[in-house]
Parts: structure tokens; sequence; C-alpha cells
């Protein structure tokens, strides 16, 4: 059978997403200046932060594994309270703390890795706390007012098209190495997530979100 | 079909390496003297020949026992090496890391030369153990303010692709001349441990 003529577009445009992420020269969070306007600098802002990126990657591999009903839960509940978070963020205007990325790495990669048979409601409700949480970190350093929302507006929507290509680029792929394909991954986040938590803890953490 | 959805996938993955082989270092927020990209990171497990040797064994010897073993290791890997790594950050102490990295090629090259088959957990415990020790050389190594999600990322894919190189050349298990070639390469990896042990008691 020929493989789903659905997932070539997802591949490229996941793979397209996760490298522009790793090569990025810089990573200016909240500084990102696209000169198409503030939707595009929140899109810009998501795409060259990891530590907002491969959660949500790692949340479509979640969903991935689980299935298409937990994936559907979650392709809108994470930009909903993304755009939440973020809002809540802007109006309360004070920094998000450190391990925010390293623990929803670590939180996420966890349960992938495990292939952790969640609930619906469950799942839905990491997707919620890891949304609002980073969206909360990303929206306390935006300016206020209608370009600090545009561009949460922005990231939101980056949120929801990065969900929706990795969920279906891995939702057709139901044989045993890709689930174990997809757990090794989980495995390794979660790896990642713990050894950025140690250099939060060691003080010396200048992670690029913040 | 799982056949094209398996190539798809690898695919997928070989681009993806390709991609951040190629990618430039992310230069957020560091410091003059300061590695916190991604290929910095992946450079340092296969910085060492000793941490090389125990990781592709790691894999070897997964793809010698099989199912489940041959990808319960590489999971569980990673994360006890991280914790391993976790501890060596935060500076906890850690008694002898170089004598118990120079037991693990030792101990992995002698489980692949007896074709030795313990039950899984005690497989899984064994290797978890040795992740301690190399996750705590790599943690402690890092000098004060390297950081950076890259790094890590890096650094544990190159870990992960050290084990799909033992899983991929494990793969000749299945016929009988690869199989001696497995424990050929298993008293070898032993040997090497012998060095790093006496290496680590001497020095």
């Amino acid at each position: 059978m020929k493989a789903s003529p659905r997932a070539r577009p997802g591949v490229a445009a996941s793979l397209g997403a996760i490298t522009l992420a790793l090569s990025a020269g810089s990573a200016h969070a909240h500084m990102i200046t696209t000169g198409l306007g503030p939707i595009y600098d929140g899109v810009a802002h998501f795409a060259l932060t990891p530590e907002d990126l491969i959660p949500v990657v790692g949340l479509a591999v979640l969903a991935g594994l689980r299935g298409a009903k937990y994936g559907r839960w979650a392709l809108f509940i994470l930009p909903a309270f993304w755009f939440v978070g973020g809002a809540a963020g802007m109006v309360i205007a004070r920094p998000a703390n450190n391990f925010v990325a390293p623990l929803s790495l670590l939180l996420v990669g966890g349960l992938v890795a495990a292939d952790a048979p969640l609930s619906l409601w469950a799942t839905a409700a990491v997707a919620a706390l890891l949304a609002a949480t980073h969206g909360y970190a990303d929206g306390s350093s935006l300016p206020s007012g209608g370009s600090g929302l545009l561009m949460v507006l922005g990231m939101s929507g980056a949120v929801f098209v990065t969900f929706a290509l990795v969920v279906a680029t891995l939702l057709p792929l139901r044989s045993q190495l890709a689930r174990i394909a997809m757990r090794v991954s989980g495995s390794w986040i979660a790896a990642s997530g713990l050894l950025l938590l140690g250099w939060s803890l060691r003080g010396g953490i200048r992670i690029a979100a913040q | 079909m799982k056949a094209r959805d398996n190539g798809l996938t690898l695919t997928c993955l070989l681009t993806l390496a390709l991609a951040c082989s190629l990618s430039g270092p992310a230069s957020a927020h560091i410091v003059a003297g300061e590695a916190g990209g991604f290929l910095s990171g992946f450079k340092h497990p296969i910085s060492g020949l000793d941490h090389i040797l125990a990781m592709v064994s790691v894999g070897l010897w997964g793809a010698q026992l099989g199912a489940p073993a041959i990808w319960l290791l590489p999971v569980t890997f990673p994360i006890v090496m991280a914790f391993g790594g976790f501890l060596g950050l935060i500076g906890v102490p850690f008694p002898g890391v170089e004598v118990g990295i120079a037991m693990s090629a030792l101990l992995l090259g002698a489980a692949i030369l007896s074709q030795w088959r313990p039950p899984l957990f005690a497989a899984a415990a064994l290797v978890g153990v040795f992740a301690l020790f190399h996750g705590h050389a790599h943690g402690a190594e890092l000098p004060p303010g390297e950081s950076g999600l890259l790094y890590s990322v890096g650094f544990v894919i190159a870990t992960g692709l050290l084990h799909l190189v033992g899983i991929t050349i494990g793969t000749v298990h299945k016929w009988a001349w690869g199989r001696r070639l497995l424990q050929a390469a298993g008293a070898c990896v032993a040997m090497g441990g012998v060095y790093f042990l006496w290496q680590a008691v001497v020095a």
C-alpha cells in the first residue's frame, strides 16, 4: 500500500519546523521582528524557541500513540489555553519560573516513553496545563496591548498548525516499529528535560525563552 | 504497507539527523567560553572511547537479547543517564565514576561474549546502573555556565544514535557467522574495559 499521501506534506512541514528551530543562529526570544507584523512575529517566536516547540511536538507524539480522538481534543485545547495563558501573562506581567520548560519536557517525554494509558480527560488536562504555562511564560514578557495580543495569537496559531501536522503524520503509522520509535523519542525528550532541570538547579541557566 | 511506513519514518529520521548535523550552534544568550549549541552537546558523548564502547554495547546486547530488550534498553538508558547527568550537574558526589564506566564496558562486553541472557528486569537494572555512571561523568564534566536545551538535545540524540549503531550491527545476530562476530566484538569491548579499568585504578 502507498504511504498516506496526507502524511507527506505533514512530514515535510514538521521537518521544516524542527529544522528551523535547530538551525536557529540565535534565538532572540521575544525580540523577533519579522517585519510582517506582530502575528508573524509570534509565529517566528514559536518556531525558533525549542523550549516551546519540543513539548508541543511531544504532545503530538503522545496523541499519535493514543489515537485520533485524543489528537482532536488536544488540537483545540492547546492553542486555546496557549492564548488564554499568554493573555494572562501579559496582564499579570510577572516572569515565569525557569522550571516551566524542563518540567514540561520531563512530563510529556515521560508519558510518551512510558506509553502511558491516559484517559481522554487526563490527556486534555496535560495539554491544557502545558499550554497555559508556556503561554503564560511567553505572554509575561510581551508588551501589553494590541500588538502583544496579536503576537500571542500568532503563537497559538503556530501551535495549532505544528500540532496538527505532527499528529497527522504520526497517526497513520501503526506498525510496532513506529510505536517504538515514538517511545524512544519520548525518552529522549524526557532525558533532555532532566538535563535541563539540572542546569536550572545549578543556577547557570539561560534558557533561550527567558 | 508496514515496510513503506517504516521507510517513511526512517527517511524522516535520517533527514532530521542530517538537518541537525548541518545546523549551526544556537548562540542564544551564550557568553564567551560557553558551548550551548546542538553540535556542542552532540559531540560530548562521542568524545571518549570508553563512552562510545559502552553505548554501542548496549545496542549490541539489546540486539542479541531480542525483543523486548532491543527497544526497552535504548528507552531506559537515556532517561537513567540523564538522571546521572542531573546528579552530576547539581553536584551530588558519585564515588568511583571512572571505575564504574570501565566496568560497564568490561561487563557489557563479557555479556555479549558469553551471550548471557538474564531476566529482562536484571538486564534493564544493570544497564541502568551503568547509565548512571556515564551520565554523572558527563554532567560533572560540564563547566559552570554551560546551558541550553539544544545542548541537552544534542547530547541525548548522540547517545541514542550510538545505541542505534549497536542495534544495527547487532542485526547480524540472526546468522551463525554473525553470532560469532558479535561474540568477537564483545571480547574486544571487554578488553577495552580491562584497559580502562587499569587506567582508572592506576591513574
